[in-house]
């Protein structure tokens, strides 16, 4: 069961991953990364689960196998750190688009440098 | 350990302060820079009396949160202060008080990777260190800037969710975090799964740190970027990702796969440098090249190659941020080397252009000289011995082009904003000397025979003379933008993915 979820969220992170390199939308982009990083955690919260493991609430006691809680007590510092993440670049993609009027990476690749090229001689 | 641990409070509150009192924005840095000065001095001073050492925090066993203190802390805790004190020097006038509090958090994430000795305290550092240059890459908000800042933080994120992975993998097999007690329980021969997880953490070190195929977003990044942020990221907030390397390296049979990225590394770099036209990009370029030098340094897995690395960490900051502050003195932001740039360089900043030149290009006895050639003595093989041959020349090649076409522009007369450079130039000048002397070592004296200056003296002449035959050639060649845009990066970090999962594999 922990190694079938485990092999379905690597698969997630390869959709994830696909959606990052084959789209040309920065906000298609965003949301592919963002897709990576929560099957992340889906993955690091199962690595240690095995089945009929109780959740670690309580004191152990004869016969009661706990998950190990420290996986899940780190995951919450990541998933603060995927928002941090995820506000940022949001907040990049608007100024981007502010200026440029796109969202497609290619055009806003095409505008950077030419105003690179104006700006720096 | 708590000297360190108060620099790391004391920049947070300059952090705070400077952004709560606009008004004691450069009171309150240069308070935190006391703070983190006097912490690192007690540091040392502890670690001349009893040595090395590794602590755990907290009351839960063996789960704690291991910290340590050995030559990397001290030598990255002292870049951290030395930079800071030279770049708030340059920055004042500067009215924001919002840049100065992300630039205290940046040193004070500086501080902490230092000392982390645990997979995932590592993790939330180096995360929380790239949030932070995000913010200083876009700061100018124009709009060059905020694509680059875009492009790392897709990059950087994508990687760390691998380091993740590769992090859950390594704690199913092992059950421990802290890295002394993983070495323990590992022992000599890792399994398959930990080094698959091992691997995924390195890829996420990799793009952090500087190394081709993983960290294409890194040219981008450095030449749009202003001044103090390009001299903040190259001398700092790389090093984050190099330092996790050197702490991982003893873990697995990390040592040839180190060889063959640091050598790779060392010549992508190079090649682009001596292509490269823009002067601060080939600035950007020759960082990704000198990574190459402590990757090599590391992966030789001597004691004496990781002394040359850290040694190499240290200096490399130093001098490379003395060569952006004197492009930045002189307001050069863009131009080609060949003709475009009409520059006056006060100087101030040809001073240090050079000093920073002669000291990346391993003149003695500038302080460049003395991490790369312990680098060459820990060994490593026959062909890395030819690859840093290699590297020392290219090396000499670019920045003797460099040089050539900046310094024959006029020079301008000296203003007051050119003393940091000069304080900077002597630091540079003087640290390997004053390292070698410090220390005492017996392999930094005895760099200083005969054989060794000379060898090192007809490379770069050697280097002169191959500019002088290619330079025709050269004037027609560029490296392609393509490289660098945001799919084609992605693109060459799996590449580097599968190389890294087939290396491996085979092993």
């Amino acid at each position: 069961m922990s190694n079938l979820v485990s092999a379905i969220s690597v698969i997630i992170v390869c959709v994830g991953v696909a959606g990052l390199i084959l789209k040309r939308n920065l906000l298609m982009k965003l949301l592919s990364l963002n897709i990576v990083n929560t099957a992340t955690i889906l993955f690091f919260v199962l690595v240690v689960y095995s089945p009929g493991d109780r959740a670690p609430i309580g004191t152990p006691g004869a016969g009661i196998q706990f998950a190990d809680p420290l996986p899940q007590a780190l995951v919450l510092t990541s998933i603060v750190i995927n928002f941090g993440v995820l506000a940022l670049s949001l907040l990049f993609t608007m100024v981007l688009v502010k200026r440029y009027h796109t969202l497609d990476l290619r055009k806003i690749e095409k505008f950077v440098k030419r105003e690179f090229e104006e700006e720096g001689s | 350990m708590t000297p360190l641990l108060a620099g790391v409070f004391s920049y947070l509150s300059a952090g705070v302060l400077s952004f709560l009192y606009s008004r004691f924005r450069f009171r309150a840095s240069l308070i935190g820079w006391f703070g983190a000065l006097a912490g690192t001095a007690l540091a040392i001073a502890r670690y001349v009396r009893s040595g090395p050492l590794v602590r755990t925090l907290g009351s839960w066993g063996a789960l704690g949160i291991e910290i340590k203190l050995d030559e990397t802390t001290l030598l990255f805790a002292s870049l951290a202060v030395i930079l800071n004190f030279f770049t708030l020097w340059y920055l004042r006038g500067n009215k924001d008080s919002y840049f100065y509090c992300i630039y205290n958090f940046l040193f004070a994430t500086s501080f902490s990777v230092a000392f982390s000795h645990d997979l995932f305290n590592l993790y939330v550092t180096i995360e929380l260190m790239s949030l932070l240059s995000i913010l200083l890459i876009g700061y100018g908000r124009k709009g060059y800037q905020i694509y680059a800042g875009i492009k790392y933080l897709l990059i950087s994120s994508l990687a760390m969710s691998l380091y993740l992975i590769g992090l859950g993998l390594v704690y199913r097999e092992a059950g421990y975090l802290g890295i002394e007690q993983l070495g323990s329980v590992l022992g000599d021969n890792p399994g398959f799964t930990v080094s698959l997880g091992l691997g995924l953490m390195l890829v996420g070190l990799a793009v952090k740190g500087g190394i081709f195929l993983f960290s294409m977003w890194l040219p981008d990044a450095y030449s749009y970027s202003g001044t103090v942020a390009a001299v903040v990221l190259s001398g700092i907030a790389t090093k984050f990702g190099l330092i996790g390397i050197i702490r991982l390296a003893p873990l697995g049979k990390l040592g040839p796969l180190l060889l063959v990225s640091g050598s790779l590394t060392g010549l992508a770099g190079a090649v682009f440098a001596i292509l490269g036209r823009r002067p601060k990009r080939i600035l950007a370029y020759s960082t990704m090249s000198q990574v190459g030098y402590v990757l090599i340094g590391v992966g030789t897995g001597a004691a004496l190659g990781v002394t040359g690395a850290s040694l190499h960490l240290f200096f490399h900051g130093l001098f490379k941020g003395l060569l952006f502050l004197s492009l930045g003195h002189a307001g050069i932001v863009g131009g080609d080397v060949y003709g475009t740039i009409s520059a006056v360089l006060p100087r101030a900043s040809k001073v240090g252009l050079v000093v920073g030149s002669l000291s990346i290009m391993a003149i003695p006895p500038f302080s460049g000289y003395f991490s790369k050639n312990v680098i060459v003595q820990a060994g490593g093989g026959d062909w890395v011995r030819y690859v840093l041959l290699f590297l020392g020349l290219a090396t000499a090649i670019y920045y003797i082009k460099l040089n050539w076409f900046l310094l024959a522009e006029p020079s301008g007369s000296f203003a007051p904003g050119g003393l940091p450079l000069l304080g900077l130039s002597a630091i540079v000048a003087f640290s390997g000397l004053v390292t070698a002397a410090i220390t005492g070592e017996g392999e930094l004296i005895s760099l200083l025979g005969l054989k060794n200056i000379l060898s090192s003296v007809g490379v770069v002449l050697a280097g002169g003379a191959v500019l002088g035959l290619i330079r025709k050639p050269l004037r027609r060649l560029e490296v392609p933008g393509f490289v660098f845009d945001l799919n084609n990066a992605l693109i060459s970090l799996f590449t580097g993915i599968l190389l890294i999962a087939s290396f491996i594999a085979v092993t």
